[in-house]
């Protein structure tokens, strides 16, 4: 999106785009200019972050689908699909992101909020994030007692409904609770799925560097290079091998 | 016997986007763009390749999506269209560029490509070029395989194990239908794995899948052999790495061949560049400029000031590039010379839209380097997976780590700020379609359309395109109403089924429109 292209749009749809890229702008003053410069300025901070955010594979990734260069304010297709917010039941799912985080969201039923937020001593919600040995066949015994190795609790809000949980160790098992506290007892409303994080880094059994052909293989599939390349282009989890395990050379 | 194998893996892939509702339809172009820049001129490169008798092999993944788009008569007539367009627009500008005539020569190059496409299209593909595919595979040059129906990012998916059937059965399925061949090899979307995926893959019979390097690397055990020889897992599937650090030198801009600043700019474009009124006719309405495929300047470095594209200059370089790549394989096997007890396997997967469509000259390239690779078998040798797996049938046992190709090689990209909130909405929509099975085991008429309807927007839903545009920021409105559109149209199924009604009009319309998979069976999500 260049300088010219943007002054080819009306007033209205610089205002658009000056909302969806959360440009701060003064209705009243009108200042055209002025307000194109500051959307250039947000587009380039927003190229820029997606830039960093997306590796070589990503970004070719994207020229297929790159037909157009101006701001698409909305789409061609003008029929509007309604769907719900939430599906009015309790539950929490939680799904792996990377070795070192999860993303969980979850619901609940109206009834049950309600009914809740009616007692006298409705404290609020909260999250409690398990470490657990194994993932068992059912909830139930996974996040019973003898499998649970520690857990935290993170408060939630009632409007919150997702929530990135960072899991601290790599490699482990880890389920999560959706809780309520009504004075001062603790109620849990939902349990999630089991996830195990992998262990993001080369298996533990390599720690000697010297004469080890097997781990000039691993070097050379492409840790190697990763190191060569600095930081920039590491892929944050890779670099933790290096780190972990010095294998710089 | 050769030093080295070379294993390329080309992965061909396009959402379902179809809008028979408009007459001309914005992302439709995706598919058009890429028949033109890519899909005609590799099968024509193959065939010189054929004709002239050059020994090579290489595994070609087709996905469901895109062999149902390219065998649906609506796209393909307007596919035709888009072609008689582009190649009035190309002499039109032949006639305003007649002036200049370096520009000319680049002129003609698009027009020369347009004009061959539509003759190859219409006379040789009866506009169908999967049949181009199919009869590579049966001459032995190219080993095609399948990826997940709607190509959905399966990590996201792990807890529910009758979607990820549902994507790989139906996927297995319509590859029978498309090429008559039940396919070996299963591209994973987006390298996209997670442990015990395999199960999926050994129940519709697959017998191997590519990883990104490091899910290799990461696995269970000291992979002894690095990337360069597959894992065998457990279940007795082989798990192929990608070779991450030769790769890089095609896929980056910054880095890689395709940035060098005698190539082709994929980014300026005369549907930007010229006045309104000449470009009007060749662009979308009302008025929104596209890219048109005429691209008149070099890369030429990090600025606005472009150069004329020298095709000769390009040619030229690609044979450098070309060399570079093969000499960097060479050096490698001789760096693994001991290291190994066997030849080392270089598995370099790309998606195919890369060569000719944003690498122009990609195409040429990989040409040049299947030639000269031809004439230095005993160094390098181009084979697939399987040809591997036949040497090699014993390989170290290990089950790779979660892994995707990624920024950062785990899920990021498909789950992110950006896009999270989906999630809830298709977790949700598979669930209730399996307990629609469950309620309706056995359905005919008016009822197995129903169901078979609401399975193929289950399906559509669950696409890693969505998702990934959102964060890379695209064509977002387009992204955002797709997975909207999908979860509507599911829940209004749902809720009409719980009601007992069939809204026989909407659901002819919207069969029409979303037609991918016409013979899906919904009971497909009941299993496990």
């Amino acid at each position: 999106m260049t300088r010219d292209r943007l002054t080819q749009y009306s007033m209205f749809d610089l205002y658009k785009i000056a909302e969806n890229e959360g440009v701060q702008y003064d209705v009243t003053e009108g200042n055209r200019d002025e307000l194109i410069e500051k959307i250039l300025e947000a587009l380039e901070e927003d190229k820029n972050e997606r830039d960093l955010a997306n590796n070589d594979a990503m970004k070719l990734k994207n020229t297929k689908y790159d037909i157009l260069q101006d701001y698409e304010l909305e789409a061609q297709e003008k029929q509007v699909y309604s769907i719900p917010e939430k599906y009015n039941d309790t539950r929490i799912v939680l799904l792996l992101r990377d070795p070192l985080w999860a993303y969980t969201y979850w619901d609940l039923n109206d009834k049950e909020l309600a009914k809740m937020k009616e007692e006298l001593f409705f404290e609020g919600f909260f999250l409690r994030v398990f470490e657990l040995s194994s993932k068992k066949t059912s909830k139930e015994d996974s996040f019973s007692k003898d499998n649970i190795i520690d857990y935290y609790d993170i408060p939630v809000d009632e409007k919150d409904d997702s929530w990135y949980i960072n899991l601290g160790k790599t490699g482990r098992n880890f389920g999560i609770q959706l809780c309520s506290v009504i004075h001062g007892k603790v109620s849990v409303l939902s349990e999630s799925n089991i996830i195990k994080s992998p262990r993001g880094f080369v298996a533990e059994h390599i720690k000697d560097l010297s004469n080890d052909p097997d781990l000039m293989t691993v070097l050379m599939s492409g840790l190697w290079d990763y190191n060569n390349k600095g930081e920039n282009v590491i892929p944050q989890r890779i670099l933790s091998i290096m780190e972990n395990q010095d294998l710089t050379l | 016997m050769s030093k080295g194998y070379l294993g390329f893996v080309l992965h061909a892939h396009l959402p379902f986007v179809r809008h028979p509702e408009y007459e001309h339809f914005l992302e439709e172009d995706w598919l058009f763009e890429a028949i033109s820049e890519t899909y005609l001129p590799m099968l024509r490169m193959f065939n010189r390749l054929l004709v002239d008798k050059v020994k090579f092999k290489i595994t070609f993944s087709i996905s469901p999506t895109l062999s149902a788009m390219l065998t649906d008569d609506l796209l393909m007539k307007r596919y035709v269209k888009y072609l008689e367009n582009r190649i009035e627009l190309g002499e039109k500008e032949l006639e305003r560029t007649r002036d200049n005539e370096q520009l000319q020569k680049t002129v003609s190059i698009y027009l020369n490509l347009f004009k061959e496409n539509l003759d190859e299209f219409v006379h040789i593909y009866r506009n169908n070029i999967l049949w181009g595919f199919r009869n590579l595979e049966k001459e032995g040059v190219l080993e095609i395989i399948t990826t997940a129906s709607t190509h959905s990012f399966f990590p996201v998916f792990e807890e529910h194990p009758q979607a990820i059937e549902a994507q790989i059965q139906n996927a297995v399925i319509s590859h029978g239908r498309n090429f008559g061949t039940k396919p070996r090899g299963f591209w994973l979307p987006e390298c996209g794995y997670f442990p015990g995926l395999e199960s999926y893959l050994k129940a519709n019979n697959i017998d191997y899948f590519f990883v990104a390097a490091h899910g290799i690397l990461l696995s269970d055990g000291k992979p002894q052999n690095g990337v360069y020889s597959p894992l065998e897992l457990p279940n007795g599937l082989s798990a192929f790495g990608q070779d991450f650090s030769l790769t890089e030198a095609v896929w980056s801009a910054d880095t890689g061949y395709p940035g060098d600043p005698v190539y082709r700019e994929f980014y300026r474009d005369i549907g930007y560049d010229l006045p309104l009124e000449y470009i009007r006719p060749y662009i979308h309405e009302p008025d929104v400029r596209v890219n048109t495929g005429y691209k008149y300047y070099a890369v030429t470095g990090n600025t606005d000031n472009k150069e004329f594209y020298n095709s000769e200059l390009a040619m030229d370089k690609l044979d450098e590039h070309a060399e570079d790549f093969i000499q960097k394989h060479i050096d490698q096997v001789a760096k693994l010379e001991g290291l190994m007890d066997k030849t080392p396997f270089f598995v370099t997967p790309y998606d195919a839209e890369l060569f000719g469509h944003w690498w122009f000259e990609g195409i040429s390239w990989m040409e040049a380097v299947i030639r000269k690779v031809s004439k230095r078998e005993d160094e390098l040798e181009m084979i697939t997976a399987v040809e591997y797996l036949e040497k090699y049938p014993k390989n170290q046992t290990g089950v790779p780590s979660f892994s995707s190709w990624g920024n950062k090689g785990y899920s990021e990209v498909w789950l992110d700020g950006k896009n999270d909130w989906i999630y809830r909405h298709l977790h949700k929509a598979i669930d209730r379609m399996t307990e629609l099975v469950f309620r309706y085991p056995n359905e005919s008429g008016l009822k197995l359309r129903v169901l078979n309807q609401a399975a193929r927007e289950v399906l559509l839903s669950m696409a890693s395109d969505w998702p990934f545009i959102m964060k890379t920021g695209t064509t977002v409105p387009y992204a955002v109403k797709r997975i909207r559109e999908h979860i509507h149209n599911f829940n209004y199924i749902y809720d009409n089924l719980r009601r007992n009604t069939v809204d026989t009009g909407w659901l002819t319309r919207i069969e029409r429109k979303n037609n991918v998979f016409p013979d899906l069976d919904y009971t497909i999500f009941g299993k496990k």
